[in-house]
């Protein structure tokens, strides 16, 4: 069997502690919340991006320009709301940090890219305290 | 802290009705869209191949890709199943298959090997078999090691010049 991906969640462990993705998944996008666990449940192993067989593309993934660069999206339309879960992935890991609603001409995510990509930093350095492997419940 | 593996986390989630309804989409159309687009790469089919084979556009071919299509026709899957010469199963089944599949998910769930593909596996398993078993009667496995002898420390000693006891 191929090496895996693993997907972790941001813990806000300098607030109150909370998974922030699964908060996410079972509070604002609970309409989205089973897509986006098959979605993890087969990206986990696909080859890598730019090889033979990847999954790592559209429609399957969605990699960010401008002030998101360098980030990866996953999206989930449900009832006019298009739900994105927004991560970084480096190496075998990809590291769930942000989440964002796209309706009409609104889209709007919990944290801005700077902070996205110092939770990146901090799941990296302290990852006991910060990063947690995807959960799915 | 991960307190609990996969597959009771998935079954947590499962306590709620909205997700188990959800479930019942995503597993088809997450999970078909990749079947798809993993059985045409394992086989070397562009989509425009797999569309001609089948007798639709390619950009069918496209959408049924999509994880957000959804829209599958069973005919559809039958079709596709013949073209890719592999089964197709359409069952109701507990929850807990769903939950089993998913956490348990392996490369060749997605793109199963073709009937050919399958038929020349068997061959070379029945092939090492009938190698193995040529082995076992031109050399048949001798009777004469007794377990019992075989873990005496007390019996072991240094043999040439091997460990010597310099006490």
């Amino acid at each position: 069997m191929g090496i895996e991906y693993t997907f972790y969640d941001y813990i806000d462990a300098d607030g109150d502690g909370t998974n922030v993705i699964k908060s996410w998944l079972n509070g604002e996008a609970r309409d989205a919340k089973a897509h986006f666990s098959e979605m993890i449940a087969h990206l986990k192993l696909s080859p890598p991006p730019r090889t033979q067989g990847s999954f790592w593309k559209r429609p399957y993934v969605g990699f960010m320009k401008r002030e998101w660069d360098g980030f990866i999206e996953l999206r989930k339309e449900a009832g006019n709301i298009q739900y994105r879960l927004l991560g970084k992935m480096l190496q075998r890991s990809v590291y769930l940090v942000a989440c964002g609603t796209h309706m009409g001409k609104y889209y709007k995510t919990d944290v801005t890219p700077q902070t996205a990509l110092i939770r990146v930093s901090q799941m990296i350095d302290n990852p006991t305290k910060y990063r947690r492997k995807h959960e799915y419940n | 802290m991960n307190t609990i593996n996969e597959r009771e986390q998935m079954w947590q989630s499962l306590q709620d009705t909205e997700f188990r309804k959800q479930l019942i989409d995503e597993h088809i159309d997450v999970g078909i869209a990749f079947q798809i687009r993993s059985l045409r790469n394992r086989q070397n089919l562009r989509q425009a191949d797999l569309a001609r084979l089948l007798g639709v556009k390619q950009p069918l071919v496209s959408s049924w890709e999509n994880p957000n299509y959804g829209k599958y026709a069973l005919s559809t899957l039958k079709e596709l199943a013949k073209v890719f010469d592999v089964g197709l199963l359409v069952r109701f089944v507990p929850f807990g298959s769903l939950v089993d599949w998913t956490v348990d998910l392996k490369p060749d769930d997605i793109a199963p090997p073709s009937f050919s593909e399958e038929q020349s596996q068997r061959a070379f398993w029945a092939s090492v078999d009938e190698a193995i078993n040529a082995t076992h009667q031109a050399y048949p496995p001798t009777s004469s090691f007794d377990a019992n002898q075989a873990h005496k420390p007390e019996e072991l000693k240094p043999v040439g010049s091997g460990v010597q006891d310099h006490a």
